[in-house]
């Protein structure tokens, strides 16, 4: 009897049969190699521990609160964790503005929201303590609780707006040419987008420091 | 020619065992990543929220009402239904002839400030509408009502209790 040989047709179910093993690839890919994945803390053994800082301008004097330190930092975009807060400086907001009579630029605050507008509102008359109808500076009831040297009482200013540094703290790969964390590159000079779960903002990377 | 269909009996094999087992990882690990099995076991929370919309002419105030509902222009979710609002005149900074800045306000113009309630999720990450949508404070939104398009910038989100 004659042997047929079988010839082999690529058909649907090959082609199932290859989607479905490169999905399964895919997925445990994914599963294992996620920042959450269960090779992740063997990935941490060869990390650095960076502290960078970011800038973040003009942020109104409301929203400081939502802003912790211990709190983690999630970049925006793709949504991964690149460090938590350790450390937050805050400075009354600026920009440099210039002098259109003499050219000169300078750096300029925005007004403080309580601030004196004449030397009477820096205090406030009360009752003549020695009843002979004049009153002394011992009848100067201060605003606040700073005097100065020449018996001038100044409120604490506070601003609408102050500057924010945030110094953030993470472990990051080194590739050779650069740190990330996640996959997300950081680097003094770059634009970071962040939420922590109080607070959303951006600000630009200002300082780099590889700690360990 | 050959007239006579034959049914060939169905026989579970090897193929058919790795096609339904690639099939059954797949649902798993989209399950685990995507976040699903966490999503159907969250309970639902009250979130409130306070928004500050800058700078809209003062008529525009009117259409906003009490009880109305607002929508992301991305994707025209739902993101709340108004529940308190409020106004300021407009402030705006000047910086003078001789560099310094002073504060003013706009004629006309006004800081419109919104109270919002919705459903969602309320965490360790942070506030969730329809525990999806990530809200905190400083996040700026397109958003809209029935007869106003605006952007706003969430000032406040937290947990009704």
């Amino acid at each position: 009897m004659k042997k047929q040989k079988q010839v082999y047709r690529f058909n649907l179910i090959d082609a199932i049969l290859i989607v479905l093993i490169i999905a399964v690839a895919a997925a445990i890919l994914y599963f294992v190699t996620g920042d959450d994945g269960i090779f992740a803390k063997a990935k941490n053994d060869s990390k650095s521990k960076v502290h960078y800082v970011v800038e973040l301008k003009t942020v109104d004097k409301d929203y400081l609160k939502n802003i912790v330190v211990g709190d983690s930092v999630t970049e925006t975009i793709r949504s991964g964790n690149i460090g938590k807060i350790i450390d937050i400086n805050i400075e009354p907001s600026w920009t440099i503005t210039t002098d259109t009579e003499t050219g000169e630029m300078k750096k300029s605050y925005y007004p403080p929201i309580n601030a004196p507008q004449t030397s009477e509102d820096c205090t406030v008359e009360v009752e003549d303590s020695e009843e002979n109808g004049t009153l002394d500076e011992n009848d100067l009831e201060t605003i606040g609780e700073t005097v100065t040297d020449e018996n001038q009482n100044f409120p604490e200013l506070e601003y609408d707006y102050y500057n924010v540094r945030l110094t953030i703290e993470t472990e990051m790969d080194y590739t050779g040419s650069s740190y990330t964390v996640g996959g997300y590159g950081i680097v003094v000079g770059y634009p970071v987008y962040f939420r922590t779960p109080t607070y959303v903002g951006s600000g630009y990377c200002i300082g780099f420091d590889v700690v360990e | 020619m050959d007239t006579n269909v034959k049914h060939r009996k169905f026989k579970f094999n090897i193929i058919d065992f790795v096609i339904v087992l690639a099939v059954l990882v797949v649902i798993l690990v989209v399950a685990l990543r995507g976040g699903l099995v966490k999503k159907f076991t969250e309970a639902k929370d009250t979130i409130q929220y306070t928004v500050k919309i800058s700078d809209i002419q003062i008529e525009s105030f009117d259409l906003i009402e009490i009880d109305s509902k607002i929508y992301c222009n991305d994707d025209d979710s739902c993101l709340g239904v108004i529940k308190a609002k409020t106004y300021q005149p407009a402030t705006m900074y000047t910086v003078l002839s001789n560099g310094e800045i002073v504060k003013t306000s706009q004629p006309g113009r006004i800081d419109v400030f919104l109270t919002i309630e919705a459903e969602g999720t309320v965490d360790e990450e942070g506030c969730r509408i329809n525990g999806t949508y990530f809200i905190a404070c400083g996040k700026n939104v397109s958003s809209y009502i029935d007869k106003l398009y605006f952007n706003f910038e969430v000032t406040e989100a937290f947990k009704k209790v």
